[in-house]
């Protein structure tokens, strides 16, 4: 529930505050969702995904393209989600030997429905954050490979190897035999 | 089984089971810290500017006299000054309490409570106009064009009708006993009715033409305020807090429920832009509910609630305790404060707006006080202010 604290802005600027308001209404959720998917932590996503909000707008006079406001930000939440991973990898590995830490949260469903869907999961968190990245952006996005490439800073060559290799760990560790993708 | 397939359908359901913790607070908290960011910037600004006219202080120290220093044209004023600034009070007797305002013909109505009485006060020359007698205490008045103007009188129970305005004399139309003497009342008008709220007693809808009453005993409990909206007239039960809305021609009710965080015995209801607003005075929050009673904001406005009204694209706000009263601004859309609140001595119970200002009243010293609205591009220019004089005003005549 938002608590309005006693924070004072003047008639210009509650303009701009009702632009802010609509994006953040459009883009907040479904990019809390992707990082979600990314990281598998809610409130790191949330902050992660606020950190990026404030960095577009604060930098608002920046951003060339209005239009295109939906792949700014979910470029700079993903590079946030990948950096976050790598710090995290560190982190574990520093304080695994001084205390036990619940990273992260276990989604909320039956497990015994949702079997396969968890296991796939747990695959895909397995994989380095750049791979995890793509795969995200490629199955729960449906992006093409030149968007990934946007999204990740990286050629569409370096997208189509990164899946093909997160691809090929998910099926090993699935055991599953390799199947292509219709497409 | 299909790698790809089972990609989709895994990471669908894991967004699946992902919900915004607190959507709302995440976006106050992101409109606050862009805001502050804001004002650092501003702030480094304002430092460069100064340092950059120390310097140029410095370096061309006094070669300009007074007379060549050139002003800024009238047009391009630009500071908007603190609302409340210009304030007037109009002084109408103790016991000031219900504020009501005719548009068209820039008459504000002020009740007062201790000796019952009415005045039409012209918005022009802010001069009390005419008085009348209503009664015991009279406490709300509502009015529009089309149903008139119309107070309640917890002191005798009644809703009273009058007449006349501008300069017409105000008489007493007709009077409708509602309540038993002692009950909270409140009275709106709009869609052809009058609609009369009051504690342990049937919410009524008043015909102003043929004086025929509805009763609404569906609603199961005893709503003790009203606001009139758009489409539908909406009660609050302070008593335990439910909202609802009733269609104002067919009389149903079309919907009525209680809502989380707004049971107060001292609380108010109003519709109009940003949804259905809610007053809690217990805690000292205004409460913006969707029309589908869904809560959206929650705003800190101070303990001691008085009054909420909605004009010239604000909700505002009287509230205070211990003598000590304040008037917010807020902008429907954000729920963000517009201006710095108004701090003032006294105890406020109702506001209005009309003719470019706020009005609102004072129980304590008895008085109607003036907030002038200033739009922020358009801030008129003091005549008291030499800066502002123009040259033709000083020039010889010919």
């Amino acid at each position: 529930m938002a608590e309005v604290g006693l924070g004072v802005i003047d008639r210009a600027d509650a303009g701009r505050e009702r632009e802010i308001a609509a994006l953040f209404d459009r883009h907040y959720a479904p990019m809390c969702r992707l990082a979600y998917v990314i990281l598998g932590d809610a409130q790191l996503a949330e902050e992660i995904v606020m950190d990026s909000l404030v960095k577009m707008f604060t930098g608002w006079g920046r951003i060339r393209d209005l239009d295109n406001v939906e792949a700014y930000l979910r470029r700079a939440v993903v590079n946030m989600c990948r950096s976050k991973i790598r710090r995290k990898v560190i982190e574990a590995r520093v304080n695994a030997t001084v205390h036990h830490r619940d990273e992260r949260r276990v989604p909320d469903w039956d497990p015994e429905r949702h079997e396969t869907n968890r296991l796939v999961w747990q695959a895909v968190r397995s994989l380095p954050e750049r791979q995890r990245a793509c795969v995200v952006l490629r199955y729960f996005e449906d992006l093409p490979e030149a968007e990934i490439a946007e999204a990740l800073d990286c050629s569409t060559g370096t997208v189509k190897s990164q899946l093909f290799k997160a691809r090929a760990k998910l099926e090993r560790s699935l055991g599953l035999s390799l199947q292509g993708e219709s497409a | 089984m299909n790698l790809d397939q089972d990609l989709r359908e895994a990471l669908k359901a894991v967004a699946g089971g992902y919900r915004p913790t607190d959507q709302l607070a995440a976006r106050e908290e992101l409109l606050r810290r862009t805001r502050r960011r804001k004002w650092i910037q501003a702030g480094a600004t304002v430092a460069f500017a100064a340092g950059m006219a120390a310097l140029a202080f410095l370096v061309v120290p006094q070669q300009m006299s007074s007379e060549e220093v050139a002003r800024p044209p009238q047009e391009q004023i630009v500071a908007l000054p603190p609302f409340g600034e210009r304030a007037q009070e109009i002084n109408v007797g103790e016991g000031a309490l219900g504020v009501a305002f005719d548009g068209d013909d820039g008459t504000l109505f002020a009740l007062n409570a201790e000796d019952g009485s009415l005045m039409s006060i012209s918005a022009a020359d802010n001069q009390v106009h005419d008085t009348i007698a209503i009664g015991g205490a009279p406490s709300n008045l509502a009015y529009s064009d089309e149903e008139g103007l119309w107070a309640v009188d917890p002191g005798t129970g009644q809703l009273v009708g009058v007449s006349g305005g501008d300069d017409a004399p105000l008489e007493v139309s007709g009077r409708y006993a509602l309540a038993e003497p002692g009950d909270h009342m409140d009275v709106d008008v709009g869609h052809g009715f009058v609609w009369v709220a009051s504690r342990d007693n049937p919410f009524v809808r008043h015909d102003p033409t043929t004086g025929e009453q509805r009763e609404y005993s569906r609603l199961a409990s005893d709503p003790t305020d009203v606001a009139v909206g758009a489409r539908s007239v909406w009660i609050y039960d302070s008593d335990n807090g439910n909202i609802g809305d009733i269609d104002p021609q067919t009389g149903d009710v079309l919907s009525y429920s209680f809502v989380p965080h707004t049971k107060s015995r001292n609380g108010d209801i109003f519709v109009g832009p940003g949804g259905v607003w809610v007053a809690n005075g217990d805690v000292g929050k205004l409460f913006q509910f969707t029309y589908d009673g869904e809560l959206r904001a929650k705003i800190d406005v101070g303990g001691d609630f008085a009054g909420i009204w909605i004009g010239d694209g604000s909700v505002w706000v009287v509230s205070g305790s211990q003598g000590q009263g304040r008037l917010l601004r807020i902008d429907p859309t954000t729920a963000s404060l517009i201006d710095e609140p108004v701090e003032f001595v006294g105890r406020s119970f109702d506001l209005v707006t009309g003719a470019g200002s706020v009005w609102v009243s004072d129980y304590s010293d008895g008085t109607i006080t003036e907030y002038p609205i200033f739009p922020a591009s358009i801030v008129p220019a003091d005549d008291t202010d030499p800066s502002n004089q123009t040259d033709t005003d000083t020039a010889p005549t010919p």
